[in-house]
């Protein structure tokens, strides 16, 4: 071996030691016994402007026919679009990216290199179809041959492939991916190896590295965070896959967890201003604890499906109940006890009678000029209403009661359920707290009109939705609705006594973890049934309990059913 | 704390960058999650005075969004007789923490300036404001003249 490696074996330590120290951790070699050793460099391609915009071609088939152009894109920050050529064989995929992938330079030493010969090398690279690679090959040659024969050599070589490759090949511009072509129609170099990928797969390759490196280099440098205003290392800041936008740490911490705690997991958005894009659960899962990611899987997961307006809970035994596809029938049944329920008050089925027929008993206000309205604001109401939400006067309970306080009780009545709208997807009674008539359910998240209730996206419904004088009957309606229904009794009842603590500090008050109304709870009992949603949960954990309930209370160091606080 | 050093450093900004529809900032140094400000239209029919306003930061801020009122009374379709306003940019629906106060304050100013009739909070006034225009303006510049404080003078 000592002998065949002649008199240039430490003419090409030297190179080697250069090479090794200029390239870091680009450089490598291997070593094979029996063989030379190889060396490889990865060479990153330095890009003559500031962007390089690459069309990855593909085959027209995969895509739907219908339009003949789509310009759509898919990323917000990275602009990719996708067109179709102009005779429809083919599609493009266009984007633009700031780095490119490195191509691979493997060379050996031949015994009497630089003397004689030049070294042995492959070129291997993600972009370059074998043409490309043939042509950089013979002009590496060419290099060798006019310039540096007798020299090293290869610092000089991954100089030119580094600064002078893309104009050489004319893609210095745009750099096009297109599908392999086993006919080239010059002979191939055996030394260029196109790491042959599918153009969609490369594009896509290089989409990410191109992330990475802007990462890498964003890392590098300080910036202010938009959020806390402070100026921080780049390596204290997360990016956004979806959007790129990048915060520090502390405070995509802090977002999270305040919406975690609060519950309102739907609105984990990226905290750019109109940026659309959703935190993925891979950032979540790095910043959260495991408890608050699992409490955020679980509200998701709780709240979409609560979301779905044929999806209810089985006001007995809580299991997931399918709705019928009729949405004017208020029939559901439960698939596990087969308790059949009117959707609309979670009570027994009741075919003819008005929701909550029967239990106005424990209604506390019925006054005589309620009774009375009622007719003025039916006339008033829309023409367009749901029949089911029509309720007739309930039957009416003579309690003794003073008339001032009926008086009194009427009053209240109407200035809180007036502001009450039902939400038109999950059915929630949701508050007016603030602004105008255009109402966000923070249940599912729905937006609806609080004058009609129907279902809504932007601020044109209202001008068609009659003028806003109507809002007081529909207030008017919106309590009619409520007033035969059980549970407004308890939703006053529970605003009532808080009117009479300070801020309710003394009530042992839970909001529901399903739907967030407000519970009170009874005497000593842990066990809570959510009036609104009927959700079992428990007054110590504030958590949904499955079935059996007792057995949320069993096992050592598990809530205590019954206590003082 | 973090609403404290962001919230100074915002106020720094707004100062200085001399906006003139937003002027007469007030804040207590004990608190600076309330601040008072001058809203000072400049088209018709509230370039006749100017409106105060009350911006109040949660202790949460930026995470939730900061509550704004009008102390001054103003005729105008989207801001009720308390002084609410229906601002979406605050909306808790709608908060992003990296929206700035000053987009917040851009945001209002374009609201106060061109009405949005079509989500009033005084229908009264949206319906004047569409139906007939000329009085809409008559009286609110009326309204401004009566109720609104005095511009500053630089």
């Amino acid at each position: 071996m000592a002998e065949s490696m002649g008199n240039f074996a430490s003419e090409q330590a030297d190179e080697i030691l250069a090479l090794s120290s200029i390239f870091g951790d680009d450089f490598c070699q291997n070593e094979y016994a029996g063989c030379r050793t190889i060396y490889q460099i990865k060479v990153k391609v330095n890009l003559v402007g500031k962007k390089l915009q690459i069309n990855a071609w593909m085959p027209s088939e995969e895509h739907d026919e219908q339009s003949n152009e789509v310009d759509e894109p898919i990323s917000p920050v990275k602009k990719i679009t996708f067109q179709r050529s102009e005779s429809k064989r083919h599609a493009c995929l266009t984007l633009s990216v700031s780095h490119l992938t490195p191509l691979t330079l493997e060379f050996s030493f031949p015994p009497d290199y630089p003397a004689e010969s030049k070294p042995t090398f492959t070129i291997s690279c993600m972009w370059l179809d074998a043409y490309q690679l043939t042509r950089l090959c013979k002009k590496l040659d060419e290099l060798w041959d006019t310039n540096f024969r007798g020299e090293s050599v290869i610092f000089p070589w991954v100089d030119w492939l580094q600064n002078s490759s893309l104009v050489y090949l004319g893609a210095d511009d745009i750099l096009s991916l297109k599908p392999y072509d086993s006919d080239l129609g010059v002979p191939r170099d055996p030394r260029g190896l196109p790491e042959f990928l599918d153009p969609k797969a490369c594009a896509l390759k290089i989409l990410e590295y191109d992330f990475k490196m802007v990462q890498e280099e964003f890392r590098k440098e300080s910036h202010t965070c938009e959020i806390c205003f402070e100026e921080r290392d780049g390596i204290f800041f997360h990016f956004i896959d979806e959007c790129g936008h990048k915060f520090c740490v502390e405070c995509l911490l802090d977002y999270c967890q305040l919406n975690v705690n609060e519950g309102t997991v739907k609105r984990l958005k990226c905290p750019e201003p109109k940026c659309p894009a959703t935190l993925s659960p891979i950032i979540l899962r790095e910043l959260l604890s495991d408890e608050d990611f699992e409490r955020w899987e679980q509200l998701l997961f709780q709240q979409t499906l609560d979301g779905m307006a044929d999806i209810l809970y089985c006001p007995r035994c809580n299991t997931v109940v399918v709705q019928d596809e009729d949405e004017m029938s208020r029939l559901a049944q439960c698939g596990g006890c087969f308790f059949t329920f009117c959707t609309d008050c979670l009570m027994s089925w009741h075919s003819t009678q008005n929701c909550g027929g029967d239990e106005v008993d424990s209604e506390p206000v019925q006054s005589k000029k309620l009774k009375r309205r009622k007719p003025k604001k039916k006339a008033g109401s829309d023409s367009d209403d749901p029949p089911k939400e029509e309720e007739s006067p309930p039957p009416v309970r003579k309690k003794e009661k003073s008339e001032a306080k009926k008086t009194y009780e009427f009053v209240m009545l109407q200035k809180r359920i007036g502001n009450y709208q039902r939400c038109p997807k999950c059915r929630v009674m949701v508050e007016r707290s603030s602004g105008c008539d255009m109402m966000h359910c923070s249940r599912c998240g729905q937006s609806f009109c609080f004058r009609c209730g129907q279902k809504i996206r932007g601020y044109e419904h209202f001008e068609t939705c009659g003028s806003a004088q109507n809002a007081n009957q529909v207030a008017d309606r919106g309590r009619a609705m409520l007033e035969g229904r059980p549970v407004a009794a308890e939703a006053i009842r529970i605003n009532e006594l808080m009117e009479q603590t300070v801020h309710g500090e003394q009530l042992k008050l839970r909001a529901c973890p399903r739907c967030r109304q407000r519970n009170l709870k009874e005497a000593r009992n842990n066990h809570m049934k959510c009036w609104c949603c009927k959700a079992d949960f428990c007054y110590t954990c504030v958590k949904l309990m499955g079935n059996p309930i007792f057995a949320h209370f069993k096992g050592s160091g598990a809530c205590q059913q019954h206590s003082d606080d | 704390m973090a609403a404290t050093r962001r919230l100074t450093k915002e106020l720094n900004d707004i100062r200085k960058s001399g906006i003139r529809v937003f002027r007469d900032i007030r804040v207590d140094e004990s608190n600076i999650l309330n601040w008072q400000g001058l809203i000072v239209p400049e088209s018709a029919p509230y370039n006749k005075g100017a409106f105060r306003i009350e911006i109040v930061f949660p202790a949460e801020y930026p995470f939730k969004p900061p509550k704004i009122t009008f102390k001054t009374k103003i005729y105008h379709p989207n801001i009720d007789e308390k002084g609410q306003v229906c601002l979406p940019i605050i909306g808790a629906e709608n908060w992003k923490p990296a929206t700035k106060t000053d987009q917040v304050i851009q945001a209002l100013v374009a609201l106060v300036q061109d009405p949005e009739p079509e989500h009033p909070l005084r229908a009264d006034l949206a319906e004047e404001y569409t139906k007939d225009r000329k009085k809409f303006m008559k009286n609110a510049e009326e309204h401004t003249k009566k109720h609104a404080e005095k511009r500053p003078s630089d």
